[in-house]
């Protein structure tokens, strides 16, 4: 158990494990693992056709399923539902078998348990998309699922808690930060429960190598102040449930921040104490005391409002001019190196920098006496919107122009003939243009009334000032994407220009 | 529990693997040359026609057919499909569409008219409008 701040549940409307047969399901003992399953299964089947099938990236499982389903389902989930993918992801399918294997009781290096990590996976992995061209290429994307498998299950085997879902997944560390935008969260039902409950088992799970049997004592009082105390068995033993492997107490949850909707703190709770509440969308970037002041968490963000833009800058035509003209200065012969500086400048070096600036900038004009990484925290949260507003636009654009490709792909990779032209349906250019500019706006407009929320709460009557140099960044942000997502894209490799 | 289900998603995906069927490839070369010129130049977004020139140990084939499959190297692109095209006297003018900037690649499968058939690749850098 960590941390003592006081037991807290949001206000909500209604708990989603109380849904007629989904709710059941979730909460059924192998829930995770049906869910998981199938998941597992289309990997596997990812798997199998980047191996062996044609290295046509428009024609295999591996590249349409990946690059254009997974992430345009993914963003729509995340914003309407929840962290549902990492709720379902086969890659932590092995995490029993792993334990089962398990080489040790060690803790992740103190130094690692941050989000370093996870920026750093980010940076590799945006990277390698670009440099591989993991976009057209099936195969070398069937080995990076391969990766994903082997360093999920290396990293549970070695460590007691769940490092990778933690601190080192790409994907997880997306779906962390986005989402803190959806309209579920886990809490508890009732917080006195919890300040009763002598095993906490809702973090530290009920498995133990013996069976051993608890009572516990719970009184409550109810509206009109009457006593009701009941008893609670409480069994450990070979069959029982991890805890929660990203170390979250539910009682004290107020962010979805790490959270990956496992739901094994809502099956390990022996008093049924745990839900799945619907709540207000983006309910936590509003409240200062849900966000941790970290310099790793609030750079997470930034660079990854950051990395929205880069992303989307690698599809149009300018990037080719700006990877010449890299090529005429410094003589590069490879494409790694100017890749290395493009994303390096624009997905670590930019956000940090101008983080730091405007938090600087902040203080200068409203003499805070905050500190510089506190006041970055305080605006980060302001970071998400904008920035899942690009990669929803971007990725929303690759999903529009081919929904159903996925379709013939499957018919071809069950040895049918694909029917391309019944799949073909795509949504008009300009009406996908209309929904990206959309979504722009309403990032950007969220954004700024988060970040004015946070300059009131921070600076009162220098609000505004406080508020000017971080309204300006996430406008120049905002202006970058439009500009890019009016441009052509070009989905093109860069190879020809290093022959 | 775990293990009968696991081992059930793993017998699944196995039928599934061994379900699939080896695509049919027509026998490639057959002494046809396949020559591909597209207009208008440079290639950009839009219309655009492609000639196909395919002869058989150096002359005009008389009489086949042609089909043409343009995809993207990028992942999600609905292909540009033209099939059952005359040929006639080595010669086919199909039209055609680059749907997108980026790169393409068209694979031209020729059959003529006693079974011989050939396939062939070729590749593209089109200009976004
Ligand atoms: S196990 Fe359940 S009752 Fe106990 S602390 Fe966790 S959520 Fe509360
Ligand atoms: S166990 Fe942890 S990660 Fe899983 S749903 Fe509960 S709080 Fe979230």
């Amino acid at each position: 158990m960590r941390g003592t701040s006081p037991l807290y549940r949001p206000q909500s409307a209604y708990n989603l494990l109380h849904l007629p047969l989904v709710g059941r399901l979730l909460r059924w003992r192998w829930g995770r693992l049906a869910l998981q399953l199938p998941f597992f299964i289309v990997a596997a089947l990812l798997l199998i056709d980047g191996f062996t099938g044609p290295q046509n990236a428009a024609r295999n499982l591996a590249t349409v399923a990946p690059w254009v389903q997974y992430r345009g389902l993914l963003i729509l989930a995340v914003l309407l539902a929840g962290n549902l993918f990492c709720m379902a992801c086969p890659f932590t399918l092995p995490r029993t078998l792993a334990k089962r294997f398990s080489l040790g009781e060690r803790r992740f290096p103190k130094l690692l348990r941050n989000k370093w990590l996870a920026i750093g996976g980010l940076f590799v992995i945006f990277l390698l998309y670009e440099w591989l061209d993991l976009w057209a290429s099936p195969w070398l994307t069937a080995w990076l699922i391969v990766a994903y498998f082997v360093a999920a299950f290396a990293l549970e085997a070695f460590f007691k808690e769940s490092p990778f879902c933690k601190y080192v997944c790409p994907l997880g560390s997306f779906n962390f930060v986005y989402g803190t935008l959806s309209p579920s969260q886990i809490a508890v039902k009732n917080a006195d429960i919890c300040g009763q409950c002598a095993g906490k088992e809702c973090i530290n799970g009920s498995y133990s190598p013996q069976t051993v049997i608890r009572l516990d004592t719970i009184t409550l009082r109810d509206a009109a102040g009457t006593e009701q105390r009941y008893e609670q068995q409480v069994i450990h033993g070979p069959q029982g449930t991890p805890g929660c492997g990203t170390e979250l107490f539910a009682p004290q949850i107020k962010s979805n921040l790490d959270c990956i909707y496992c739901l094994d703190c809502a099956r390990a709770c022996p008093h049924q104490n745990i839900g799945l509440f619907v709540r207000t969308p983006g309910r936590e970037l509003l409240q200062p005391e849900a966000w941790p002041k970290r310099w790793d968490v609030s750079l997470l963000v930034i660079c990854l409002a950051f990395m929205s833009v880069t992303n989307a800058f690698g599809m149009v035509p300018p990037v080719y001019a700006l990877e010449q003209s890299l090529i005429d200065v410094f003589g590069f012969q490879s494409e790694l190196p100017v890749l290395l500086l493009i994303f390096g400048v624009g997905n670590l070096l930019l956000p940090m920098g101008l983080a730091l600036l405007a938090g600087t900038l902040s203080r200068t004009f409203t003499r805070s006496a905050l500190s510089l990484r506190d006041t970055v925290a305080a605006f980060a949260p302001a970071f998400v919107p904008v920035g899942f507003s690009i990669w929803f636009a971007h990725y929303g654009f690759h999903f529009l122009i081919a929904p159903l490709s996925i379709i013939p792909v499957f018919q071809e990779f069950m040895g049918q003939p694909g029917d391309w032209a019944l799949f073909s349906v795509a949504l008009e250019g300009s009406l996908i243009g209309l929904i990206q500019v959309v979504a722009l706006l309403g990032g950007l407009l969220w954004s700024l009334v988060i970040a004015q929320r946070a300059a009131l709460r921070l600076y009162r009557r220098d609000g505004l000032i406080g508020l000017l140099p971080w309204a300006v960044l996430l406008l120049l942000l905002m202006l970058a994407a439009l500009q890019i997502f009016s441009l052509p894209m070009e989905m093109r490799g860069t190879e020809a220009m290093f022959r | 529990m775990k293990q009968v289900l696991l081992l059930t998603g793993l017998l699944a995906l196995a039928l599934l693997a061994g379900c699939r069927q080896p695509e049919a490839t027509p026998a490639a070369g057959a002494g046809l040359e396949i020559a591909l010129s597209i207009a208008p130049e440079p290639l950009a977004t839009g219309a655009a026609e492609v000639t196909v020139t395919v002869n058989q140990n150096g002359q005009p084939v008389p009489i086949g057919i042609v089909s043409l499959r343009g995809d993207m190297t990028h992942a999600g692109m609905i292909p540009v499909i033209r099939e059952n095209i005359t040929l006639a006297d080595g010669r086919a003018v199909v039209p055609f569409e680059w749907t997108m900037g980026g790169d393409w690649f068209i694979e031209v499968t020729v059959t003529l008219p006693d079974g011989t058939s050939a396939r062939q690749t070729f590749d593209y850098a089109v200009t976004g409008s």
